[in-house]
């Protein structure tokens, strides 16, 4: 198989053909090398790639193969992780100047996960600064490019893994998402991205930047691929004081079983408030789709949902503020302008502010919780435009100009404010060819669930057969 | 009670209770991003919260 045509596989593709030893997980991991000195120049995914230890690991997981002791799904598939996941002995920078030299002496739990799966990694991703924005124009390292339009943004903070699993550098790669960060970058690459129930996945060995919000999670290009991502990396771990100690699901079992019967409700009020024609036009096609599929789709009204910026930035804020307090106070001349305003004015959030922010989320999360006793699901956009422009820092919908850092995330925080389990699936392009995201929410711990509904709709729209020119 | 007009010194005074030090440049710049910041503040006041526990040890499945 040529390189693109390794690069373009599955994961569960490429595990299917390393067990039946048709493909080299040698072979795969220099495919997606090439690949990645071919196109990085131009998407800037990279902050670092890790070439010889991605051979040592392949090679290992080829030794397997050929013993017939393969490891799972995983093993020998080329995957990359944000820059703040802990990585011993290679540099993790969070994508700032201040850590630019920080090389942990320990993995993260999702890391050290990877790693027993067998998974090879070839590097480390980029991201909006301490992960605190949602576009990935980074002032240190540069902005990571959309491969589906080279001047549009990634949306972030995931914004390396979003570009590279959407080009094939990667076939997989972890996000984290606090308020957004990984479905933000899924939408707008084209491709899959979950945020589990909080709790679900260990954040041990994972930079902060926000305690009692970050979740971590898989971005690929299939929702099968994510499935499988979940089955390695979901459990618990007593090292992270937030992770649920509660049996896990195999995600992949049961994915085909459709959503005949299931009960979806596509929140009105809200979520098409602001949104721009062609993403509204996509969703309630989608919705169409899943009623085609076998589901009951009713509109849903779920009124606190006007108070979810209030709360998740209210509390995000804070707790990054908290998380930076000392680089505030000695090294603020090296934060990125946006990061260092958003950080700064944060430090001035009174404590009752904050307090009463978690009061808001507990009345919040109670009431979507309330909606969810009728509902199997839940249906949204994933963002309200598509990747707008690195250089265009405003974006105007149904007449009103807002700053895109600030559009960009209206969608997704509710989710990340009552915990559940969302998936952002592909569901179309923009007249100029921008892909469009769909947020399936699922009960708490419900993730099978979620992407049981988000495989039936991907299976049947087949957008996730479409690649990015480059 | 209604809330105290942020202004430039209330910024200076809330920044040195926290270590910071803002030129009157840099207030000037903060000021819209404080303001704001409040403003989400008073939205969240308006929920009414008696007796609501802060969310501080959170369970999604039992919210």
């Amino acid at each position: 198989m040529s390189v693109a045509e390794l690069c373009r596989l599955s994961i569960s593709e490429a595990a299917r053909l390393i067990s039946s030893r048709a493909v080299s997980p040698v072979d795969l991991a220099q495919a997606h090398l090439d690949r990645i000195e071919q196109t990085d120049g131009r998407l800037n995914s990279f902050i670092t790639v890790t070439s010889d230890a991605a051979l040592e690991a392949a090679r290992a997981a080829e030794s397997r193969a050929v013993s017939g002791s393969l490891r799972g799904p995983l093993d020998g598939i080329p995957i990359g992780l944000k820059d703040l996941y802990y990585t011993k002995g290679v540099r993790t920078t969070i994508g700032s100047k201040i850590l630019s030299g920080f090389v942990p002496d320990t993995d993260a739990a999702v890391t050290e996960r990877f790693e027993q799966a067998g998974a090879v990694l070839v590097g480390k991703l980029q991201m909006h600064e301490f992960a605190i924005g949602p576009t990935s124009i980074n002032p240190h390292y540069g902005p990571a490019r959309n491969p589906w339009g080279l001047d549009r943004i990634t949306g972030g903070s995931s914004g390396g893994s979003g570009s590279a699993v959407a080009s094939g550098q990667v076939m997989g790669a972890l996000g984290s998402d606090t308020g957004g960060s990984v479905r933000i970058p899924a939408a707008l690459c084209g491709i899959v991205g979950l945020k589990p129930t909080f709790g679900r996945v260990s954040r041990y060995g994972v930079y902060p930047l926000s305690w009692s919000l970050d979740t971590v999670g898989p971005m690929t290009r299939t929702v099968g691929d994510a499935a499988l991502v979940m089955n390695v990396i979901a459990g618990h771990d007593p090292r992270d004081p937030w992770s649920v100690d509660r049996p896990v699901e195999d995600y992949a079992e049961g994915i085909d079983d459709g959503v005949a019967g299931l009960r979806i409700g596509i929140p009105r009020e809200y979520f098409f408030d602001l949104l721009d024609a062609e993403v509204r036009q996509a969703v309630e096609e989608s919705a169409r789709v899943l009623e085609r599929l076998g589901a009951n789709v009713e509109e849903v009204s779920i009124p606190i949902l006007e108070r979810s910026l209030s709360i998740s930035g209210t509390i995000m804020l804070a707790e990054a503020a908290a998380v930076h307090a000392a680089h505030l106070r000695s090294r603020a001349a090296d934060m990125g302008g946006d990061v260092r305003l958003r950080l700064e004015s944060a430090a001035l959030i009174p404590a009752i502010d904050y307090v009463a922010a978690q009061q808001a989320r507990r009345l919040f999360s109670r009431g979507v919780a309330r909606v969810m006793d009728d509902f199997d699901l839940l249906i949204a956009p994933t963002t309200p435009i598509c990747a707008p422009p690195i250089d265009e820092k405003a974006v105007t919908i149904d007449g009103a100009t807002e700053a895109a850092a600030a559009v960009l995330p209206r969608l997704t925080r509710p989710f990340n404010v009552c915990g559940l389990p969302t998936v952002s699936v592909p569901c179309g392009f923009t007249s100029d060819g921008m892909p469009i995201g769909l947020q399936i929410a699922g009960r708490a711990f419900a993730e099978a669930a979620a992407l049981r509904a988000a495989h039936a709709y991907e299976q049947a729209a087949g957008w996730h057969e479409r690649r990015p020119p480059i | 009670m209604p809330r105290h007009e942020i202004t430039e010194e209330s910024i200076k005074a809330m920044a040195a209770m926290v270590g910071l030090e803002f030129s009157d440049e840099r207030v000037a710049e903060l000021l819209p991003q404080v303001q704001r910041a409040a403003a989400l503040a008073e939205e969240n006041e308006a929920l009414d919260l008696t007796g609501v526990e802060p969310a501080f040890r959170f369970d999604p499945e039992r919210p």
